[in-house]
């Protein structure tokens, strides 16, 4: 193998034609990820990736508000339902003939969808083809195998595999289609704050993955001090010089021969670890102190970091780039009357805070937020919570976007065996399918029309390929 | 989760194989019929065997290999299904997990917590209260005992890294959790516990769990003595040339910064070693 000290291996990574050939090997090692031998955007744009893990139930989100459409919710939804006089008003700039209000903890959606900063997507979910009732029932159609089981529809949600076997996500598709565009990128454009994800994942590229509060170092390895400082004493020198030492050795091995796919494997997340911290960490101290306070939540923490690292773009030389954050809990068979209204809350309260800071540095029309879940939750009430449905609410948040809109249908509420839309319990069939959600956003984000079957697989299968929620 | 037989489904229920449960049982009944059925599948056996032979041995095992675990499943030699101690026994001792030669796809790579139950296990580690404190573990390791934050536990059997390992159509499942982030994380964990949590250590906490390192501090005056000491606790002895050649000018580098301080010695050759990819692979 051969030996590339970080600084050296920096200098290359920005020319872009000779790392792209060094790095082949170690796709994670060469940050652009690209070999340059296409035109740069020369603008930046990000998507930020809000997973709700657990399958969040959408139902108890955007909610009929007027009253004949308000009974047929609260017949289904039973003990689960919100109080009607509780609800936040919305108007979405098309009427479907039924008013809508949010959950009464969604105070900050509320706000940013009036303003025609947010919209909401109905009744969206993992599809392969167009799907009726009666093709559901009579199996007429490919479906995702495995429905309503979490990891398998977050899986799906991620990669878009429709009924094939996928280990790469459609974020990672879209890195790996534009890699050649972004060859000066100081670190990848796939960007996790929490931990590692098939969304995120590829063939030709990695995603670097940081804490809710950005990289940290490793201790015994840290960036030496400056040596020449006059006021170090002898004993601080010697230190001083061992940890540079330590470190230098530390590198050496981990860019070692190993003999097992294993170590090597392993040896390539050290590197990357030990050659990116220092970057983004002396990128980070350059960001602002963002006026706008963000809540005191690991949701909270990753969107203010995510700020952070958009705020200091130019600084690593970033034009594209795909953020993940996530926030766990919203699998509530139990409890629900007592969870949701701080789930909700805290997506509120942190997505609300987000805008606010891009409004800060004046990033709201280069960065588009949106949602993703495993699925919505039943209509019906299990006693103290819902189970796994399907197709659900998700929402989009950004300047670049029409806001205070609907995207796609809302689904008839109703508990009957004649919905059309419910396979049963108020497990809705999806009317919009994840495929044309991850299509519009990846056309705006930059990807070529010709390219975006790659990203969204079966997007040939639905006539609309833009759901038309970008300006 | 608790059964209500008010709202238990009494109809006849069609199951793996076209068994069939009869109607007008009840919920205890139905469930042991169901469990039965799922245990008999033949699919059984070779799953069971596929994801303990990941965990104990090698994330790829060959199909001979599952084959010969899951007929050990089928049947333990005395016409039992599912004797787990004799599939533990077939794993073990079987040939591909303990090879003459090693092949590239031979082993794993052992999760986090594994990686700090090994090193207090062969530093003989003790805390005087006797509590064995983890702190906030899914922090530290990106794991935890009873702390997966959902059903699918902590890492997928099916995850392959992109690069060699995936473009070999092999998995490495404990590398889901192995982030630039989590590495850096585990390995100060490590630094703070070999550097702190030492039997070497001026009044310790009462929960700080110490390794024994007095072992290695009377030996340490000798380089390549101290090396063999801790490389036989946690590489099997199995130390690369590369890996000594290394320590060999780290310890000698902390001889000349803290003359006569074989704590720092021993600390440094250990820190060194649970750091390295060597230390995570398990042979």
């Amino acid at each position: 193998m051969k030996r590339v000290n970080r600084r050296e291996f920096l200098r290359r990574s920005g020319a872009a034609a000779a790392a792209g050939a060094a790095f082949a090997h170690y796709p994670g090692m060469a940050f652009s990820q690209g070999v340059g031998t296409a035109a740069p955007f020369g603008d930046y744009k990000a998507l930020v990736c809000v997973f709700l893990h657990g399958g969040n139930d959408s139902y108890n989100m955007v909610i009929p508000r007027s009253d004949p459409e308000y009974q047929v919710y609260l017949n289904s939804r039973q003990n689960m339902a919100v109080l009607q006089q509780d609800l936040l008003p919305i108007n979405p700039l098309t009427p479907d003939g039924t008013e809508y209000g949010l959950h009464p903890v969604m105070g900050g959606m509320q706000n940013l969808f009036q303003q025609g900063r947010a919209a909401f997507v109905n009744n969206i979910g993992p599809l392969v083809e167009p799907t009726t009732k009666t093709d559901f029932l009579s199996k007429s159609v490919l479906l995702p195998p495995q429905l309503f089981s979490h990891n398998d529809q977050q899986d799906q949600w991620h990669s878009l595999k429709g009924a094939t076997v996928s280990k790469t996500g459609w974020a990672g598709r879209i890195a790996d289609l534009i890699r050649d565009r972004v060859a000066n990128q100081q670190i990848a454009t796939n960007v996790s704050l929490h931990g590692s994800s098939l969304y995120q994942s590829a063939e030709e590229t990695v995603a670097y993955v940081m804490g809710s509060n950005g990289p940290i170092p490793f201790t015994g390895f840290a960036r030496p001090q400056d040596l020449n400082d006059p006021n170090l004493t002898p004993e601080q020198i010697r230190r001083i010089e061992l940890f540079i030492e330590q470190r230098n050795a530390f590198e050496r091995n981990i860019n070692g021969n190993f003999d097992t796919v294993y170590e090597r494997g392993f040896a390539e997340v050290q590197r990357r670890a030990v050659a990116s911290v220092d970057l983004v960490n002396d990128a980070l101290a350059q960001a602002p102190v963002f006026n706008t306070v963000f809540p005191n939540t690991p949701l909270g923490d990753q969107l203010h970091t995510v700020a952070q690292m958009i705020a200091v773009q130019d600084v690593l030389q970033m034009e594209r780039q795909v953020f993940l954050a996530e926030k766990g809990g919203f699998d509530s068979h139990d409890n629900q009357l007592q969870n949701q209204p701080l789930l909700l809350g805290d997506v509120s309260d942190s997505i609300s805070a987000f805008y606010d800071a891009l409004v800060e540095i004046g990033m709201t029309n280069n960065v588009t937020t949106f949602t993703q879940s495993d699925f919505a939750r039943t209509m019906t009430s299990n006693g103290d919570g819902t189970d796994h449905a399907w197709g659900g609410i998700q929402f989009v948040v950004g300047d670049a976007i029409q806001g205070g809109e609907f995207y796609g249908t809302y689904p008839n509420l109703e508990l009957s065996p004649n919905n059309e839309d419910d396979v049963g319990g108020g497990r809705f069939i999806p009317t919009t399918s994840a495929d044309q959600y991850a299509a519009t956003l990846a056309k705006w984000f930059g990807v070529d029309d010709v390219d975006l079957p790659t990203v969204a697989p079966n997007i040939g299968n639905f006539g609309v390929r833009d759901l038309g929620f970008f300006l | 989760m608790q059964l209500y037989p008010a709202f238990h489904d009494t109809g006849e229920k069609s199951v793996l194989n076209g068994a069939v449960i009869p109607e007008n049982q009840t919920g205890d009944q139905d469930l042991q019929m169901a469990l039965d059925n799922i245990f008999n599948h033949a699919n059984v056996g070779p799953f069971i065997a596929i994801r303990l032979i990941q965990r104990l041995v090698t994330s790829n095992p060959s199909p001979g290999y599952v084959s010969r675990v899951a007929s050990v499943f089928n049947n333990n030699g005395f016409g039992a299904r599912g004797d787990l101690g004799a599939v533990v026994k077939a794993i073990l001792l079987d040939p591909e997990a303990r090879p003459a030669l090693h092949m590239e796809i031979d082993g794993k790579i052992k999760e986090p917590l594994l990686r700090l139950t090994q090193l207090w296990r062969a530093y003989d580690a003790r805390s005087q209260s006797g509590v064995f404190p983890l702190g906030p573990a899914y922090i530290v390791f990106g794991q935890g005992p009873q702390q997966a934050s959902h059903v699918f536990n902590f890492f997928s059997p099916f995850f392959a890294p992109p690069g060699e390992i995936r473009n070999s159509g092999l998995v490495a499942p404990e590398l889901q959790i192995e982030t630039e982030y989590q590495n850096t994380f585990t390995t100060n964990y490590f630094f703070l516990i070999t550097f702190n949590w030492n039997s070497a250590a001026q009044n310790p906490g009462e929960d700080d769990v110490l390794i024994d390192i007095a072992e290695e501090i009377a030996i340490a005056d000798d380089t390549d003595a101290l090396i063999d000491m801790v490389a036989d606790k946690l590489l099997a002895g199995d130390i690369s040339a590369t890996l000594r050649a290394e320590l060999v000018n780290m310890i000698g580098r902390v001889r000349l910064a803290f003359p006569g301080n074989n704590a720092a010695l021993a600390a440094e050759a250990i820190y060194f070693i649970i750091s390295s990819p060597e230390f995570a692979y398990q042979r």
